[in-house]
């Protein structure tokens, strides 16, 4: 009893600073001009969207496979998307994510908002729900719009292909959003949450497709979980580590970390920790 | 709401409370009890550990050592409820420039879970005008004034204010007593840390003294007076001659000094009590006085005596 009535205060207390955070961020500039940003990012691309020449094999996870038909549009759109998102989603996110404690720090605004009767835990809470709803729906947006153009250019768009893709990527943005919030909650000023959290995510969007790296450490830098649900989304998409894991049986614990779960569990494991370990030192700090 | 004050429990006890920030120790083992029901004043020099104090007090910083209870409840287990039966108005108050005066009462009112009128609770602090004005092209005083209505939704057990009249013009400064009146009046405690004396002399019943982290004195502003020395001046403007009176007074006991200002003798006595028996023996004698006024040492001499001796 005691423990539904104390999560309920917790949800009401959560949903309170959220409500206050949406506002703010809605009255600024930023969300608007990242979103017409990312929009017209994800547009341009779709416009150039070609399939790679033959023989050609970009550095990627993925890799489009006719199957004796003509490659489908769809496939190319989200086969050229899949890559550039992981260098888009990152700068998105910290751009939208980084500011929400450490802002509120540097600012003066978080003395005023712990003065509420709203626990520590909350106002992490309610931040990261805010600025997840923000991210998801830029990026949602950003895709929406990439599909309309999509659809103009090529006269088709696989519905299922496409909705499933977004919703890994909103998926993927939201897992780098945790861990933007997570770092900002462990620093004092935006300038610094947004240079630890983005320096570590282009390094994740590099080495996350080095083929040089072991593939079992890859999991942990993000890129290759998403690209291997990215590959799921449509038949014409293939994984490369899965077809080269499939080659070389001798490494069996390949065929574990490259399957579905650990990609989504991979995607999920590091806002949680983060946020976890954020949470706790903030609920130690002195404000 | 204010039940605190309707019994024995201190609104406020530390008892030992230390904080230290690395090597510095800001607070060292304060013991404050501030009695439910009381205005009380905290008072102190720049750097003296008030808005340690204070912010300790409502979870915003955590003690080194010790421990803080706040209407009856430990600050390291109940933070949370402790700010809900607290109005709080921090150091330096922050507000949302991008949001309205309006919408700051509305998150105040949603975090503590009650509704509020914010018309009339904007117009209590005279910002009834700027109700839907963005934060951010407030004054400091309206800053200031908009943080004081926050603090007062739903009705607080205590309220904390930490250099409220900071910013605020003569028309705000006289506001918030009247405020905090009418909060004592409803049978709330009152924590007023500032570094206008007059603010505290006007309103506080109680007054305790910090000095590096140390609680120096803590008594009544009557009490702490006697305390300092009780030194009265007298001003006293005599209907003839000046010389006559001047000559009279410098024979009578417990007078430490006459000097003439301007058709005024200041007449210096060395107690309270003691000025009394001036004036009566002045009304014996053959002066006449067109007027006097008495004036009884100042809070601020008894913060320069309490804080400078250290």
């Amino acid at each position: 009893m005691t423990g539904r009535s104390s999560l309920r205060r917790l949800a009401a207390q959560t949903g309170c600073v959220a409500r206050q955070e949406l506002l703010w961020l809605r009255r600024g500039w930023t969300v608007p001009a990242v979103t017409v940003l990312f929009a017209l990012a994800v547009v341009s691309v779709v416009r150039r969207a070609d399939p790679p020449s033959s023989g050609e094999q970009p550095l990627t996870l993925l890799a489009l496979v006719p199957n004796g038909d003509p490659l489908s549009p769809t496939a190319v759109v989200l086969f050229t998307l899949a890559r550039v998102l992981t260098l888009l989603l990152p700068l998105v996110t910290v751009v939208l994510a980084a500011g929400a404690l450490a802002g509120d720090v540097e600012s003066g605004r978080l003395r005023t908002l712990q003065t509420f009767p709203v626990s520590r835990r909350a106002v992490v809470g309610g931040k990261l729900l805010a600025r997840s709803v923000v991210v998801g729906s830029v990026v949602a947006l950003g895709l929406l719009a990439g599909a309309l153009v999509s659809w103009l250019r090529f006269g088709t768009v696989d519905p299922v292909s496409y909705g499933l893709f977004l919703l890994i990527s909103v998926g993927f943005s939201l897992s780098l959003t945790g861990i933007t919030v997570a770092v900002s909650t462990l620093t004092t000023a935006r300038s610094r949450a947004i240079a630890l959290s983005l320096g570590p995510l282009l390094g994740c969007a590099f080495f996350g497709v080095d083929p040089g790296v072991p593939t079992v450490l890859r999991t942990g830098l993000l890129v290759q979980p998403y690209q291997l649900l990215v590959a799921g989304t449509h038949s014409q998409i293939v994984a490369i580590p899965r077809v080269v894991s499939t080659g070389f049986p001798q490494a069996p614990i390949d065929g574990l970390v490259l399957s579905d779960g650990i990609s989504l569990c991979a995607l999920c494991a590091w806002p949680v920790v983060l946020l976890g370990l954020s949470a706790s030192r903030y609920r130690r700090r002195d404000l | 709401m204010t039940d605190a004050a309707h019994h024995d429990t201190p609104a406020i006890v530390t008892d030992g409370f230390t904080k230290r920030f690395g090597s510095l120790t800001a607070v060292k083992e304060l013991n404050m009890t501030v009695p439910a029901g009381s205005v009380y004043g905290l008072l102190g020099p720049n750097g003296a550990g008030k808005s340690t104090t204070i912010d300790a007090l409502v979870g915003l910083v955590h003690p080194t050592e010790g421990a803080v209870r706040v209407l009856g409840l430990d600050v390291r287990t109940s933070p949370v409820e402790i700010r809900r039966r607290t109005g709080i108005l921090p150091d330096g108050f922050t507000p949302y420039e991008r949001l309205t005066g309006r919408e700051h009462l509305d998150a105040a009112a949603c975090a503590n879970g009650v509704a509020v009128d914010t018309d009339e609770a904007l117009a209590r602090v005279g910002l009834a005008d700027a109700a839907d004005r963005t934060a951010g092209g407030y004054s400091h005083g309206m800053s200031q004034r908009l943080g004081l209505a926050m603090a007062l939704v739903g009705a607080p057990d205590l309220l904390v204010l930490d250099e409220p009249a900071a910013g605020l013009d003569p028309h705000g400064i006289k506001l918030l007593r009247r405020i905090i009146r009418e909060e004592h009046a409803r049978g709330a405690t009152v924590l007023l840390s500032t570094h206008q004396l007059a603010q505290v002399e006007a309103v506080c019943d109680t007054v305790g003294i910090i000095d590096d982290g140390q609680l120096v004195a803590e008594d009544s502003v009557e009490t702490l007076r006697r305390t300092v020395g009780t030194e009265t001046t007298l001003r006293i403007r005599p209907a003839g001659s000046l010389d006559r009176a001047r000559d009279l007074l410098r024979d009578l006991d417990g007078v430490a000094g006459v000097t003439a200002e301007g058709g005024m003798l200041v007449v210096r006595c060395d107690a309270e009590q003691e000025a009394a028996d001036v004036i009566a023996e002045l009304e014996r004698s053959d002066v006449t006085l067109e007027s006097y006024e008495k004036s009884l040492p100042g809070l601020e001499q008894v913060f320069e005596a309490y804080t400078d001796e250290r």
